[in-house]
């Protein structure tokens, strides 16, 4: 666009000179052959032909130069012409008044020849005459040193609104963007970039990072240690367990026996939950640590589906699988069946007798997306973010429905190591349909640096 | 059977123990990781039972260099570490199952045996089918079965269901175990789907009358029985 600009600029400028000094040496010209016909007309006067031709023959003459003498009856007295122009029939008027009569002949080479005549006293006719080749090479010249040079000093001028752009405004439209990434991103490991240009900015930069670091550090050391307990709880929890087997195995007394199986199924449980918290916790922090195969979508779900079916069967629901193609996708089989089933644990708890579940596989050309629909009551506007988050339990939980509100954000966290996305919408005919969208690509190579990802061909 | 067993926390050593010698089992037992690989080179074992994390040298390392050594002998991991990853990496370097804790010690027991019939039973044997109740009729070969000259409609998992019931008999099935062998997921669903699938398997094979072949042991599991004294 600038270039565009600068270019039509120059252009002008340079055709507008050039139409400026194209019409000063046209004047310049008729200047040029008024005075030689005046010191020609003397001589005329004074000596005759014979001294204009002792004088225009002894003089060195430019190339294009004509000059002729016509007496009173009209024959040629003199005609001296220069290469190039002697094919020229020159017919020049036969009477003239006192002035300069001026005539122009176009040249075969395209230039034109300017004559100048005046009458003598004794009725003769001087004429003389130049073509204008000089000049336009003189003009050609001209045009190309000045387009030259505006160019150039078209590219000098430009130089400091380059600087500009390069050392003002691409950093601060750069840092502008990263200050707009850091508002946005979910977690603590976005940072001001300080790469480039303005000191000023720099350490700014430096600064807010440096306390962005310190509150990463803390929140790192504050998980780690919620991960180290979750992951040492495992330990003790089976201690308890093993012994509880004892009492079970060795115990009569139905109470007793009720107490055991009640503490088993609460050991089964803080399980489930210690499980939930570290792989949300690995999802969150991309370091969820994967068995990737590939594997067709359809299988994968016509599974799941076929595990849920007893259990929809006894809750008096249908549970339906529809396919509109299959992809085959790089996928963890346990993590992504497990964030299907508990979206299928969620199904079944909220839908109401004799509704109907829905599992759907839509595959299009760049990713695909499963969804599972229901008829129940759909996800109210205030539950459609908070039900992501972790422990947060939509507002149709009750205290009888399973789980621990980690269902959804390990759903989240599934779909985001596997660089998808996974949401939720009420639909028109009522009931809700919560999705995951997985992209089809078996591309590797576009994975994240910081994850543990690893490939197995089992 | 002769079991090696690797763990450091000594409670629960002592309540393995307790359980696989009560089971009739012979268990040695090691609590670190190179008195575990010495144990394992030198010895023949019918089951190694390997916790992954130990003092000196993990669980995985001695395994590696056991198999490495070319031991053959089973091998059961049995860790706090539960991601697919890990399990795969166990299995990679020559573990045969890998068990979580906590774990019921029915399962730890099922998959014991599980492991050592795989193990012990050479291809030839594999034909026999296990040994159904009276009047039942199995193919193994087109998975149906017929209870008293009548043809029982099975789903394919409700086959594999029943193979591993069948394979068991008598002993106590853990929930997770069988979600593991019948349907392979090594996770815990949030709907009773176990429950259902056994129930529903109930109802297509149990007898009008009399009891159950498959009984339920709430806290522990299931438990299938032939009923032939009857």
């Amino acid at each position: 666009m600038v270039l565009t600009i600068v270019v039509v600029a120059v252009s002008m400028m340079c055709w507008f000179t050039s139409w400026l000094i194209g019409s000063s040496l046209g004047s310049i010209s008729h200047a040029v052959i008024e005075d030689d016909l005046g010191e020609y007309s003397v001589l005329y006067e004074n000596g005759g032909v014979e001294q204009i031709r002792k004088l225009y023959s002894a003089g060195s003459h430019e190339r294009g130069h004509v000059m002729c003498v016509i007496d009173a009856k009209g024959t040629d007295l003199l005609a001296m012409q220069s290469e190039g122009i002697e094919s020229l029939k020159l017919s020049l008027p036969v009477t003239m008044p006192d002035a300069t009569v001026w005539k122009t002949y176009p040249l075969h080479d395209g230039g034109t020849l300017l004559m100048g005549g005046r009458a003598m006293k004794d009725g003769a006719q001087l004429w003389f005459g130049r073509t204008d080749r000089e000049d336009r090479m003189i003009l050609n010249q001209v045009q190309i040193q000045f387009f030259l040079s505006a160019i150039v000093s078209a590219v000098l001028a430009m130089l400091p609104v380059l600087w500009f752009g390069r050392w003002v405004l691409r950093p601060v439209r750069s840092f502008m963007e990263s200050a707009r990434i850091l508002t946005e991103a979910e977690k603590l490991d976005e940072r001001l970039r300080v790469d480039d240009g303005i000191p000023e900015l720099r350490e700014f930069a430096l600064a807010l990072n440096s306390s962005l670091d310190r509150a990463a550090s803390l929140t790192e050391e504050l998980e780690a240690a919620n991960d180290q307990l979750a992951h040492e709880l495992r330990t003790p929890l089976a201690r308890v367990r093993g012994n509880i087997d004892v009492v079970l195995a060795h115990y009569g007394d139905p109470a007793g026996r009720e107490a055991a199986v009640l503490s088993i199924e609460e050991i089964e449980r803080s399980t489930a939950l210690i499980q939930s918290i570290l792989a949300v916790r690995a999802g969150d922090t991309r370091s969820m640590r994967l068995h990737l195969e590939a594997l067709s979508l359809k299988d994968l779900l016509t599974d799941i589906c076929e595990l849920y079916t007893a259990a929809a069967e006894q809750r008096d629901l249908s549970l339906e699988l529809l396919v509109t193609g299959d992809a085959t996708v790089l996928v963890d089989r346990q993590r992504l069946q497990q964030a299907v089933s508990n979206l299928l644990d969620n199904a079944l708890a909220y839908t109401p007798p004799h509704g109907l579940v829905t599992v759907l596989l839509d595959v299009e050309p760049e990713h695909a997306t499963i969804h599972v629909r229901d008829n129940g009551p759909g996800v109210t506007e205030s539950d459609h973010a908070r039900i992501w988050r972790r422990f947060m339990r939509g507002s149709a939980a009750s205290a009888s429905t399973p789980g621990i509100g980690l269902g959804l954000a390990l759903v989240k966290a599934v779909a985001h190591v596997h660089r998808g996305e996974a949401g939720v919408v009420n639909r028109p005919e009522g009931g809700a349909d919560f999705w995951i969208r997985l992209p089809t690509s078996l591309d590797l190579g576009n994975r994240g640096p910081h994850s543990a990802w690893q490939h197995h061909n089992s | 059977m002769t079991i090696l067993f690797a763990e450091d926390d000594p409670e629960l050593a002592r309540q393995v123990l307790t359980a696989m010698r009560g089971q009739g089992h012979a268990v040695t037992l090691c609590t670190n990781g190179k008195q575990a690989l010495s144990l394992a080179l030198n010895r023949e074992w019918d089951v190694i039972l390997m916790d992954v994390s130990m003092p000196g040298m993990d669980g995985f390392e001695v395994v590696k260099r056991v198999r490495s050594q070319g031991v053959v002998a089973p091998v059961i991991f049995i860790t706090a570490r539960a991601d697919v990853a890990d399990r795969v990496e166990g299995l990679a370097i020559g573990g045969d199952d890998y068990l979580t804790k906590p774990f019921a010690m029915a399962e730890l027991a099922a998959r014991v045996s599980a492991l050592h019939r795989r193990f012990k039973r050479a291809p030839a044997t594999n034909a026999s089918s296990p040994l159904a109740p009276r009047g039942w009729r199995l193919d193994s070969v087109k998975r149906s079965v017929s209870i008293d000259g009548k043809a029982v409609e099975l789903q394919p998992r409700e086959w594999s269901l029943l193979d591993v019931f069948l394979n068991n008999e008598g002993r106590v099935l853990t929930k997770s175990y069988l979600l593991d062998e019948v349907w392979n997921i090594r996770f815990d669903p949030g709907t009773n789907v176990v429950d259902a699938a056994v129930f529903r398997l109930r109802k297509k094979l149990d007898p009008v009358e009399g009891p159950s072949h498959i009984e339920t042991r709430r806290g522990e599991g299931y438990v299938f029985h032939r009923h032939d004294e009857v």
